[in-house]
Formats: C-alpha cells, sequence, structure tokens
C-alpha cells in the first residue's frame, strides 16, 4: 500500500472528518437556503451576498480544516515514534510530507462535497443551468485554498515539536490568514507605492485572501466587493492579471510549504 | 558487518548524551544495549536508525543504507495511527512483500485506537519483523508486553538473528537478564560511554 493511500484511509475515518463535513453541509445548506428565500432566485448571481457566503464558508472551515489536520497528522506521529519508523524504514522527507498533504487535501476535499453537495440539492429545481459555472467557480477556488492550507499545515507539523504545538500555531496561524493579514494591507496600502511586486508581496503573505479575492474575481465582482487587496491587483495589473498573480501566489504558497516540509521531515530529529 | 559507528557524538541543549561512542555491529547478531535510564541508549538507538542529527559517523554496510526497509526501529512504546488496522499498518511496512501478516500481531482487523499497550507494541513489532530488515532498532521492545508475548518475541527476534539480520535492542539494567541471556553481546552505556562490551555470561557474571 501506498504511503499515501495509507494516511488517505487513515484521516477520512476520522470522527473529526464526519462531525466537521456534517456541520459544514449544514452550514452550506442554510447558507444556500437563506441566500434562496432573500432573492427568490438563485442566490449565487454575481452581485448575491449568498454567493459571498458561500465563498467565505468554503473558505474559512475547510481550510482551518486543512490547516489543523495537516499539522496534527506529522505533530501526532511524530510525537508517537510512527514518524520516526517510517524514516528509519527509508520513507523519504518528501515521500511523506506529500503523503500527508494528499491526506488532508483529501479531508478538506470531502468535507467541501459534502458543504456543496447539499448547497446543491437546495439549489436544485431553482438554478437556470448557466448559472452553474458560478457554483463550479466557487468549488474549484476552494479546493485549491483547501490544498495551500493543507500545505502549510504539514509545514506547521514539521516545524513545530509537539502536536499541543502544532495545533496552537495553526490556529494563530489560520486566525492571522482570516483576519489579520487583510488588516494589514488595510493599514498598509495608502503608506506603500505597491507596484507589480509589491502586490505580489503582499499576496503572498496570505493564501486565503488570496483565494478569496480569486474567487471574488471569478463570480465577476468588481470595485470594493473585491475587497482592498482585490480591488488595488485588479486597478493595477487587471483582473485577468490579478487572476495570473493570485494563481502564483497561491502555488508558490503550496510548492513552497511543501518543498520546506520535506526538507524539514527529512533532516529534523523524528 | 552491518555497522561501523565511529566517535558518534550527541547533545542536548549543551548536555553530551553520547560521548565519542565507537563500536560494530555483525550481521546474524543479537547486541543488548544495557544501563540506567538516561545513559543514551535510546538516543544512541536513534542515531543508529538515522533519525536524528548527531556528530561522527554511522557507517551502514551490506546494503543496508540504500535499501528500503532494510532497517527497522521501534521507539519506545509507539503510538500507532489510532484510526489504521493492525493489517494496514503492516502493509505500510512491507509494502513490496506479497504477505504482510505475521503470528506475533494481534487480529488483522482491529484498528490500532483500540489496541491496548501491549498489542500496540506487538503491532508495531509485527509491521516491522515483515518487512524482513537487516538490520532490527528495538527501544525497550519488552516494556509494554506481559510473559507470554515476551516469549514470542524473543523468538521472532532470535529467528530473524538466525535469518542473518542483526538485532540492536535496549533495555534498562534492572531488567535486562531476561534479554541479556538471549543477546549474543552486552554493551554496556552508562552516561552516554561504553563501560562494558561482554558476553552475556560475563556481564551477567558481574
Amino acid at each position: 500500500m501506498t504511503l499515501a493511500l495509507f494516511e488517505i484511509r487513515v484521516l477520512t475515518r476520522s470522527r473529526w472528518l464526519i462531525g466537521g463535513g456534517a456541520i459544514y453541509a449544514l452550514l452550506a445548506a442554510g447558507v444556500t437556503a437563506l441566500g434562496l428565500s432573500t432573492f427568490r432566485i438563485l442566490g449565487l448571481g454575481s452581485a448575491s451576498p449568498a454567493a459571498l457566503a458561500l465563498l467565505d464558508l468554503g473558505l474559512l472551515l475547510p481550510m482551518a480544516f486543512a490547516l489543523v489536520t495537516g499539522s496534527a497528522a506529522v505533530a501526532t506521529d511524530r510525537e508517537g515514534g510512527f514518524l520516526a519508523m517510517l524514516r528509519a524504514a527509508g520513507r523519504s522527507g518528501g515521500e511523506i510530507t506529500r503523503a500527508k498533504i494528499a491526506s488532508a487535501t483529501v479531508a478538506a476535499w470531502l468535507m467541501l462535497a459534502a458543504g456543496y453537495g447539499a448547497s446543491a440539492l437546495v439549489l436544485a429545481g431553482n438554478v437556470p443551468a448557466a448559472q452553474l459555472p458560478v457554483f463550479g467557480a466557487i468549488f474549484g477556488v476552494t479546493l485549491a485554498g483547501a490544498l495551500a492550507a493543507a500545505s502549510v499545515g504539514v509545514l506547521v507539523g514539521a516545524v513545530t515539536r509537539t502536536r499541543q504545538e502544532a495545533l496552537l500555531a495553526s490556529l494563530a496561524i489560520w486566525f492571522a490568514f482570516a483576519v489579520g493579514m487583510e488588516l494589514v494591507v488595510l493599514a498598509l496600502a495608502p503608506l506603500i507605492r505597491a507596484g507589480a511586486v509589491g502586490l505580489l508581496l503582499l499576496v503572498l503573505f496570505d493564501p486565503l485572501e488570496a483565494a478569496r479575492t480569486l474567487g471574488l474575481i471569478a463570480l465577476g465582482m468588481e470595485g470594493e466587493l473585491l475587497g482592498s487587496l482585490g480591488a488595488l491587483l485588479t486597478t493595477t495589473q487587471g483582473r485577468f492579471g490579478a487572476a495570473v498573480v493570485l494563481i502564483a501566489a497561491l502555488g508558490t504558497w503550496i510548492g513552497g510549504a511543501a518543498a520546506t516540509a520535506a526538507w524539514l521531515v527529512g533532516r529534523r530529529s523524528s | 558487518m552491518i555497522l561501523r559507528v565511529a566517535a558518534l557524538r550527541k547533545t542536548y541543549g549543551g548536555r553530551m548524551v553520547l560521548d565519542g561512542l565507537s563500536f560494530e555491529i555483525a550481521a546474524g547478531t543479537l547486541t543488548a544495549l544495557v544501563g540506567p535510564n538516561g545513559a543514551g541508549k535510546s538516543t544512541l538507538l536513534r542515531c543508529l536508525a538515522g533519525v536524528t542529527p548527531h556528530e561522527g559517523r554511522v557507517h551502514r554496510f551490506d546494503g543496508v543504507r540504500a535499501a528500503r526497509g532494510a532497517i527497522a526501529y521501534l521507539p519506545q512504546s509507539p503510538r500507532l495511527p489510532a484510526e489504521a488496522t493492525v493489517a494496514e499498518i503492516a502493509a505500510v511496512f512491507a509494502v513490496d512483500r506479497a504477505d504482510p501478516a505475521v503470528s506475533f500481531a494481534p487480529d488483522p482487523a482491529r484498528r490500532a485506537g483500540t489496541l491496548s499497550g501491549g498489542e500496540g507494541q506487538r503491532a508495531a513489532l509485527a509491521a516491522l519483523l515483515a518487512m524482513r530488515p537487516r538490520l532490527l532498532l528495538l527501544d525497550e521492545p519488552t516494556a509494554d508486553l506481559d510473559s507470554a508475548a515476551r516469549r514470542d518475541l524473543l523468538r521472532a527476534l532470535t529467528a530473524a538473528r538466525d535469518g542473518g539480520a542483526a538485532v540492536v535492542l535496549t533495555t534498562p539494567a534492572p531488567q535486562a537478564a531476561e534479554l541479556v541471556a538471549a543477546a549474543d553481546r552486552v554493551l554496556a552505556i552508562e552516561a552516554g560511554r561504553i563501560v562494558a562490551d561482554a558476553t552475556p555470561a560475563a556481564y551477567l557474571a558481574r
């Protein structure tokens, strides 16, 4: 059995995934139903609060789950000695890291599938087929966000020494991503004359905001609805350029975090 | 020869835990590392397993270094992934083997989270033995086992040794007699140094 398949099997049996998926599905269905009842139509239109709520919900909870799960997966195995058993048996840091990222990502994707599945059930019969790409855009962005969060989570697990440290650090990082970085961008934007490189650096500090802004662009939102970062980016780079920068930022987070975690898992004391 | 250790040193926070150890481990032998708590036995085993950085050299021979599954390392009281079954854990380690099942293991269908400490220890040992490693490094493998399981373990280890594997295990000095008697060689460690390298008979006669 490959290590990745083993890790995926183990993690998808977790009661945290089952419970989290159920809660997330209920929330997604509730948000969708609220959108439908409020607007009497799709609720996924370009400026709909329901679309925004689904996007935020799809980023905040599954990304938090992927972050915490990824960090705990590494730290728990280190504390219990299983990581050392794997390494001694010849499993490389890269192989272990890829397996952990894959399992945390799949778990978060299953959670997202549960949420969007519940949402689709509520929408069934009320959504014109032409609007389905909007739903798909939100789903795609949240999948990418979950992958980035899983990579960062595994990196956190590789850096920290204990499971408790890993959980605290991943929650703190999630909070910074969810709230802190947007405030930093708001505070700094008037002070710096951010060119393309400056904006890219700001985006690089927050994968959640990058994914959210990408989602907003995919939803066709403009101006202030894109948020401070999105407004800055689209003004200077255009919509397509902004999307490219955001995708590059997410790719950098995924690749950079995975490579660093692999290096650490392969060299640090297990 | 499987291992040659030369001037091995390890410090934790400025404290010398292993102080320039040098020795060799031959294939087809069972070596007992004995010593009191804090002597450095577990750290030494982790250095031999290659899972912690250290100073000095640990040379691995006879394909032990390159081959996947050539080294099996069992930490003290390992905690296996709770949601994985005993069979799945064995399959992860014995990935290239046709039949990873080992009679020493608990029920293969049971999840690790439902196992007692001793059962978890047996499951981990069975998974490692299923790899048929060239070098077995076991940190207090009998710590959580009852007397029947200890006998089963010793039988499994001597069988691995007779099959050409090198077995190195640690045990605290007060509990050493049973394991020492089964060993071919005893390395006694105190304060990070080897204080005796003897046959079991000579060590037990001290």
